[in-house]
C-alpha cells in the first residue's frame, strides 16, 4: 500500500471498528456520508424516469379535468379527484430534482440545465405550483364551477411559467 | 379549340389560384403564430386551412376541369413517358397539371391535410392550449400529436422546397414559366389546345359552403346535436 493510505490504517490513533479492522474516524465518518445517500437515493435514471412520469401524471389528470369542463354539465367527482392527483404530484416535484439527474446524465429530457444553475429560481417556481394546485383542490372541493374554471386557468399559467424558464421547446 | 392567341387559354380558374395563393400565405403565417406563440391567431389560420383544404379536394371531385384529379392524376407509365418527353426536349405541354406535376399536387395536399388534420388533436407543451379535437384523445396521443406536427411542418418544407425547385427548372432550364399562368389564370400555347372546361359558379358556392361549415364546425370542437 502506498504510504499514503497506510497511514489512514494506522491503529494508534482514535478510531472505529469497521469490517473487523480499527480505522480512523474521519474516514469513517466519510464512508457514512457516502455510503447514507446510495443507500437512499434511487440511482439518476430511475429518479429521471420518476419524475417524466410524474409531470405526465399531472399532465393526464390537467387534461382530463379540461376535458371534462367543456362537458355542458361537468362531473364533480372527476374533477376533485384529479385536483386531487395534480396537487399530490406537484409536491413530488421538488424532490425529483436533486443533483446529478441533469441533462449532464446523457439521458434523453427537456429539463434544462438551469434548473441547478447557481441563484435559479427553479425551487420557488415549484413552491409556487403546490400553492396553485392546492387552490385548484380547494376549489374542486367546493364544486363551485366558476372558481374550478379560475383555478384551472391559473394552474395552466403555474405550468407555462416555470416551462418557459425550466423547460426545452 | 383555339388556343387564345395571345391572350392565351384560360387554364386555371380564379378558385384554384385563389386557394394556391392563400396556401403561400398561410404557411409561413402559421408558422411565425406557432414559433412565436399565438395560439389563438394559430388555431383561426390552422382553421381557414382546413377549409381551404376541404374546399380544394372537392374541387378536385366537381370544380372546373384543370382541377380535378381525374383529370391530372395520372398513372406511372404517363409519368415514364412525361419524363422521357421533358429529357428528349420540347414536348407537348400539358394543359393544366403534367403527369409528374400531379404528384407534386397530390403530396402537398395530401401533406397539409394531414398535417391540419394532426393540428387539430394536438395540445402545447403547457397543455393549456389544444386544437379543437384534442379532447376526443388522450393526453398520451394530444402530446404526441405536437411531435408529429412538427415533423409534419419539416416534411412540408421538404416538398415546399421540391416544387420551388421545379418551377426554377421549368423557368431557366426549359424557358417555360408556370408562376405567371397561375397569377394570370391563362397560358400561351405554341399549338392549338382545346380550352378546359370551367366550372360554373353555383359549383364554387357549394363546395365553399361545404368547407367552410366543415371547418366552423370543426372549430366548435365538433359539437354533435
Amino acid at each position: 500500500l502506498p504510504a499514503r493510505l497506510r497511514s489512514i490504517d494506522d491503529n494508534e490513533r482514535p478510531g472505529v471498528e469497521i469490517m473487523g479492522v480499527k480505522r480512523n474516524v474521519g474516514i469513517a465518518a466519510i464512508l457514512a456520508m457516502l455510503a447514507m445517500p446510495v443507500a437512499h437515493a434511487a440511482k439518476p435514471d430511475q429518479i429521471i424516469a420518476k419524475r417524466q412520469a410524474n409531470f405526465k401524471q399531472i399532465g393526464r389528470s390537467f387534461k382530463a379535468m379540461r376535458d371534462e369542463l367543456q362537458e355542458e354539465a361537468p362531473a364533480t367527482a372527476v374533477l376533485r379527484t384529479n385536483a386531487q392527483t395534480i396537487d399530490q404530484a406537484a409536491r413530488q416535484i421538488a424532490r425529483l430534482f436533486p443533483r446529478n439527474t441533469g441533462p449532464e446524465t446523457g439521458i434523453k429530457m427537456e429539463a434544462l440545465a438551469a434548473i441547478w444553475a447557481p441563484g435559479s429560481t427553479f425551487s420557488a417556481e415549484a413552491a409556487s405550483f403546490t400553492k396553485l394546485t392546492a387552490s385548484l383542490r380547494a376549489a374542486a372541493a367546493s364544486g363551485d364551477m366558476a372558481r374550478i374554471k379560475a383555478a384551472t386557468g391559473a394552474l395552466g399559467g403555474g405550468c407555462k411559467s416555470c416551462h418557459d424558464k425550466f423547460k426545452a421547446d | 379549340m383555339a388556343s387564345g392567341g395571345r391572350a392565351g387559354t384560360a387554364i386555371w380558374d380564379w378558385p384554384v389560384r385563389l386557394v394556391h395563393w392563400s396556401f403561400v400565405l398561410l404557411v409561413p403565417a402559421l408558422w411565425a403564430s406557432a414559433e412565436f406563440g399565438n395560439i389563438n391567431a394559430h388555431r383561426i389560420l390552422g382553421l381557414v386551412m382546413l377549409g381551404l383544404v376541404v374546399f380544394r379536394l372537392l374541387w378536385g371531385l366537381i370544380g372546373s376541369e384543370t382541377a380535378r384529379f381525374s383529370q391530372f392524376v395520372k398513372g406511372p407509365d404517363a409519368v415514364m413517358a412525361y419524363l422521357r418527353g421533358a429529357r428528349g426536349g420540347p414536348n407537348t405541354p400539358a394543359v393544366g397539371h403534367n403527369p409528374l406535376g400531379a404528384l407534386s399536387v397530390l403530396a402537398l395536399l395530401g401533406l397539409l391535410a394531414t398535417q391540419v388534420s394532426i393540428g387539430l388533436f394536438t395540445q402545447d407543451v403547457d397543455g393549456l392550449e389544444s386544437g379543437p379535437l384534442a379532447y376526443l384523445v388522450s393526453y398520451d396521443t394530444a402530446d404526441a400529436a405536437r411531435g408529429w406536427h412538427e415533423l409534419g411542418f419539416n416534411l412540408l418544407l421538404a416538398l415546399i422546397a421540391i416544387h420551388l425547385a421545379a418551377i426554377a427548372y421549368y423557368q431557366f432550364a426549359k424557358r417555360e414559366n408556370l408562376v405567371r399562368p397561375m397569377i394570370t389564370g391563362r397560358r400561351v400555347f405554341d399549338q392549338s389546345v382545346r380550352a378546359p372546361m370551367m366550372a360554373p359558379i353555383w359549383r364554387f358556392a357549394l363546395c365553399a359552403s361545404i368547407a367552410a361549415g366543415l371547418a366552423w364546425w370543426i372549430g366548435q370542437s365538433a359539437p354533435l346535436p
